[in-house]
């Protein structure tokens, strides 16, 4: 579980950006995080990775294992057997499993904790002039040691990884091009399969698809739902449109203001209910375009 | 409004004043700076067969046979230029690095490193050979040293505004991926800026061999030396040479650069 306690932002040039925001987030959740653009969404979502620091408040993650700061979820024992399955050697009586809160941590602890956490952006930012194969083995820094990072060398077990995280998004065929040369939705989706190399637990979206057409929208749509359904990912997602989050996310949370001001589970209302109540959210009626699709 | 019978429309047109002192001011300076420095048109004029003479004298019967004689300085010349400016590029990575606030996130240590830069690119490269003919004696070495100077102020100055001017995203990437501060070097940094600076260091060689040419006028090696001592015993036809083989050298060198600088970015 994600656990924010009273947590608080202000920027250094005084612009508060979240206010005291509550929230819990349940391992395998989809959380959509619906709002006006400047009201808190980005900020919200750094946080979690500490790429922003808070002001105030504290963020708890559960179950970290004290020496690795690797994040094992709201059933250890679950995760450790699904890992076990993919090969890894976990020793259950080794870990010292915490609840430790996030915005206490710095340096190597930080990057540690970073390896468990994916993003994926607006804009992409996939390194333009290296092949993809070469992005999604950026997926794996935090797993090797800084002169393979420096030199490039990958261990073909690292190679393997991107490999099938590149079948996964369904562009194995694009590997060796170079990353400039894709159109927008295979930028996300090579984006993606750095996540998936990354072999995250959380991944936090900004933005996924606010840069891409209808078609390519539902399509890296789909893939973020496989990856939290099929892998059981947690998924927190900064989305634009109304239709994404009644479709793909378990649970829409709207912010205003960079406060909480709505939180609830998908299938508690219907679709028409909510549409409703996010217009407390946006602070104006919920039109055409705040949606994707057709309504 | 009465569309029949519009009004005169009347604008107030701001004062010209402004225009009239900075024209009165350009011309002051001009003569000023004429007056001066004993400038006269009229000397221009009159002495204008001279020059005519002496153009002559240099070009209307070079002495080829003198060509091979200055192929050795001039390759000299093109080497103290090539090793300069890599030394140059070489130390002029980190400095950037230590320049640019996006990547050393220390306001003090920024402002220290440009001052520093800014020194070094602002001494004159003749200034800096004449001192260091003086320091460690005439000869390449003095050349070298002062174009080494001049190379890493030039490229470190423009390489750290490249750096400050990067896609930040991809930084932000690589640093939500855990990495350290060296692989985010490695990915988030290098792969935006290594075209400019390779551009940079390219530029930097073509200024280079220009500067190198006229070093050995104050003793620092390089094709400048030959041209001294051919200009000191009045063999103008030897000068002639030296001058149009410098010429076409620099010409392809600019060429070829310019082209290889026009692919990188």
């Amino acid at each position: 579980m994600i656990k924010f306690v009273n947590v608080s932002k202000t920027y250094a040039n005084g612009t508060q950006a979240l206010k005291n925001v509550n929230l819990e987030i349940f391992e395998g959740e989809f959380v959509a995080i619906l709002g006006l653009s400047g009201a808190g969404k980005s900020t919200l979502l750094r946080t979690v990775n500490q790429i922003i620091d808070v002001t105030e408040g504290h963020i708890y993650i559960d179950n970290i294992d004290v020496n690795t700061f690797d994040i094992y979820g709201d059933n250890p024992d679950q995760m450790i057997e699904k890992l076990t399955n993919k090969g890894l050697s976990i020793e259950r009586d080794k870990l010292d499993l915490q609840t430790i809160d996030v915005t206490t941590l710095k340096g190597k602890q930080l990057r540690k904790l970073r390896k468990n956490i994916g993003m994926i952006f607006q804009s992409f930012n996939i390194i333009k002039r290296m092949s993809v194969l070469q992005n999604v083995l950026t997926g794996r820094v935090a797993y090797n040691p800084t002169w393979r990072n420096i030199l490039g060398i990958y261990k073909e077990a690292d190679k393997q990884i991107a490999y099938r995280a590149l079948k996964k998004v369904d562009i194995l065929e694009k590997t060796f091009g170079r990353a400039s040369e894709l159109s927008g939705g295979q930028m996300q989706r090579v984006a993606i399969a750095r996540s998936l190399a990354q072999e995250a637990k959380i991944l936090l979206a900004d933005e996924p698809v606010a840069s891409l057409d209808p078609v390519t929208t539902f399509e890296v749509m789909e893939f973020l739902k496989k990856i939290n359904q099929e892998d059981g990912v947690t998924m927190i997602a900064n989305l634009h449109h109304v239709d994404l989050a009644l479709k793909y996310a378990t649970r829409i949370v709207g912010i205003k203001g960079g406060e909480v001001v709505y939180d609830i589970p998908r299938h508690g209302k219907s679709d028409k209910q909510i549409i409703k109540d996010l217009e407390l959210v946006y602070g104006r009626a919920i039109g055409a375009k705040d949606f994707v699709g057709e309504h | 409004m009465n569309l029949k019978q519009p009004e005169a429309i009347v604008l107030k047109r701001p004062s010209q004043l402004k225009k009239y002192v900075t024209i009165a001011l350009v011309i002051i300076i001009l003569w000023g700076s004429a007056r001066f420095a004993n400038f006269s048109l009229i000397d221009i004029i009159e002495n204008f067969h001279q020059a005519g003479r002496l153009l002559k004298q240099m070009f209307g019967k070079p002495a080829w046979n003198y060509a091979p004689k200055v192929i050795p300085p001039l390759l000299e010349t093109i080497q103290m230029a090539i090793v300069s400016s890599l030394l140059g590029a070489i130390v002029a990575f980190p400095l950037a690095l230590l320049a640019s606030s996006n990547f050393t996130e220390n306001k003090v240590i920024n402002q220290i490193t440009r001052f520093i830069l800014n020194i070094f690119r602002t001494i004159p490269s003749m200034v800096l050979a004449s001192l260091f003919v003086a320091i460690f004696g005439s000869g390449n070495f003095a050349g070298v040293a002062a174009l080494f100077i001049f190379s890493f102020g030039l490229i470190s100055k423009l390489l750290y505004e490249s750096i400050e001017a990067i896609d930040q995203g991809q930084v932000e990437a690589i640093v939500s991926l855990g990495g350290n501060k060296l692989t985010v070097l490695r990915y988030g940094i290098v792969p935006q800026i290594l075209p400019q600076f390779i551009s940079y260091t390219l530029y930097t060689f073509e200024v280079n061999v220009r500067a190198a040419a006229v070093l050995g006028y104050v003793g620092a090696g390089g094709i400048g030396q030959f041209y001294e001592r051919a200009y000191a015993f009045r063999y103008f036809d030897r000068v002639g040479i030296i001058v149009i083989i410098t010429f076409v050298t620099v010409l392809i060198i600019d060429f070829i650069s310019s082209q290889i600088r026009k692919g990188l970015v």
